[in-house]
C-alpha cells in the first residue's frame, strides 16, 4: 500500500511518468480513499500548470522596475 | 557589450542562418524571462543572454535544426547561467543529499480547502515569485525541465549533472513551489 507520507514522492514520479503500472494503480487508489493526499495532488498539479504557464509569460516582478509586466 | 556590433553585421549577413533579424526580436523575451528567472537580476541577464547570443552566432554550424531555435538557444544560455553560478560559488554544485521532505509522520498537512477555486494567474504569480527562494540549481532543474520542458538528457548536459542528482533539484525544487501554493491556501 502507498503510505500518505510518500505521497509528493509519488505524485512527481506519476508526473514524470515513472510509475510502473502496479504502482500507479495503488497512488489512484490512495487517491480516491485519501482526502489530504487528494489535497496534496491538487496543490501538486496547480504547480505544474503554473510552470507551464510561465513558459511564455514574462517574469512577474516584484522589485525591479522594468517594462515589462505580465499581461493580465 | 563590445560584440554587439560584429553580431549584428555577422546576422545580416547570415541569411540562411536560423538567427535572422525577427527570430532575434522573437526569442529575446523569451531568453530575457529565462535568464532573469534563473538569476533574478536584470542587468546580470541581460549579460547573460548577451554572451548566449555571441556564443550561438559562433555554434550555428553546429545547430542541426533537430531542436528548435528556442531550445537550443536555452541549451546554451543555461549553459551560460550554470558557469556563471559556478564563478560565483554560491552554491556547492556536487554531491548534493536528498533532503526528505518533511511531510510528518501521518503525511501531508493542508490548510487548502476542499474544491478551493485556484486562479491561475494567481497561482502563476505565486510560483514565479516563489521560484527566488529555491536554490540555484533546484531553480534551473525547474526552469529547464517544467517550464522549458525540455527532455532530461538536454538537461542534464546543460546543467553538467547526472540524473539522479537532477531528479532531486526537481522534486525539491517542486515542493517548495507547491507549499508556497498551499500557503496561500490554494
Ligand atoms: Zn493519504
Amino acid at each position: 500500500m502507498l503510505a500518505c507520507k510518500h505521497i509528493h514522492e509519488r505524485l512527481n514520479e506519476a508526473h514524470d511518468g515513472e510509475l510502473s503500472p502496479l504502482r500507479r494503480m495503488l497512488l489512484r487508489l490512495h487517491l480516491w480513499i485519501c482526502s489530504p493526499c487528494r489535497n496534496a495532488d491538487c496543490s501538486m498539479k496547480a504547480t505544474f500548470k503554473a510552470l507551464r504557464g510561465l513558459r511564455d509569460c514574462p517574469p512577474f516582478k516584484a522589485d525591479v522596475t522594468s517594462p515589462e509586466k505580465p499581461t493580465e | 557589450m563590445e560584440h554587439a556590433q560584429p553580431l549584428a553585421a555577422v546576422l545580416l549577413k547570415e541569411k540562411a542562418s536560423p538567427l535572422t533579424p525577427d527570430a532575434i526580436r522573437q526569442i529575446e523575451p523569451v531568453l530575457m524571462g529565462f535568464a532573469y528567472r534563473a538569476v533574478r537580476r536584470e542587468d546580470l541577464a541581460r549579460d547573460l543572454i548577451q554572451e548566449t547570443f555571441v556564443a550561438a552566432i559562433e555554434a550555428l554550424p553546429s545547430f542541426e535544426g533537430r531542436s528548435t531555435l528556442r531550445t537550443w538557444m536555452v541549451g546554451i544560455l543555461s549553459r551560460k547561467i550554470i558557469d556563471h553560478y559556478r564563478r560565483t560559488r554560491r552554491e556547492v554544485l556536487t554531491d548534493v543529499l536528498p533532503e526528505p521532505e518533511q511531510v510528518g509522520e501521518f503525511g501531508p498537512q493542508h490548510t487548502r480547502q476542499p474544491d478551493a477555486q485556484i486562479d491561475p494567474q494567481m497561482a502563476m504569480r505565486i510560483v514565479d515569485e516563489s521560484l527566488g527562494t529555491l536554490s540555484e540549481l533546484e531553480r534551473m532543474s525547474v526552469l529547464l525541465c517544467d517550464v522549458e520542458q525540455l527532455d532530461r538528457e538536454e538537461v542534464c548536459n546543460a546543467m553538467n549533472v547526472q540524473p539522479t542528482h537532477l531528479r532531486v533539484l526537481l522534486h525539491r525544487g517542486r515542493n517548495k513551489l507547491r507549499k508556497a501554493l498551499e500557503h496561500a491556501g490554494m
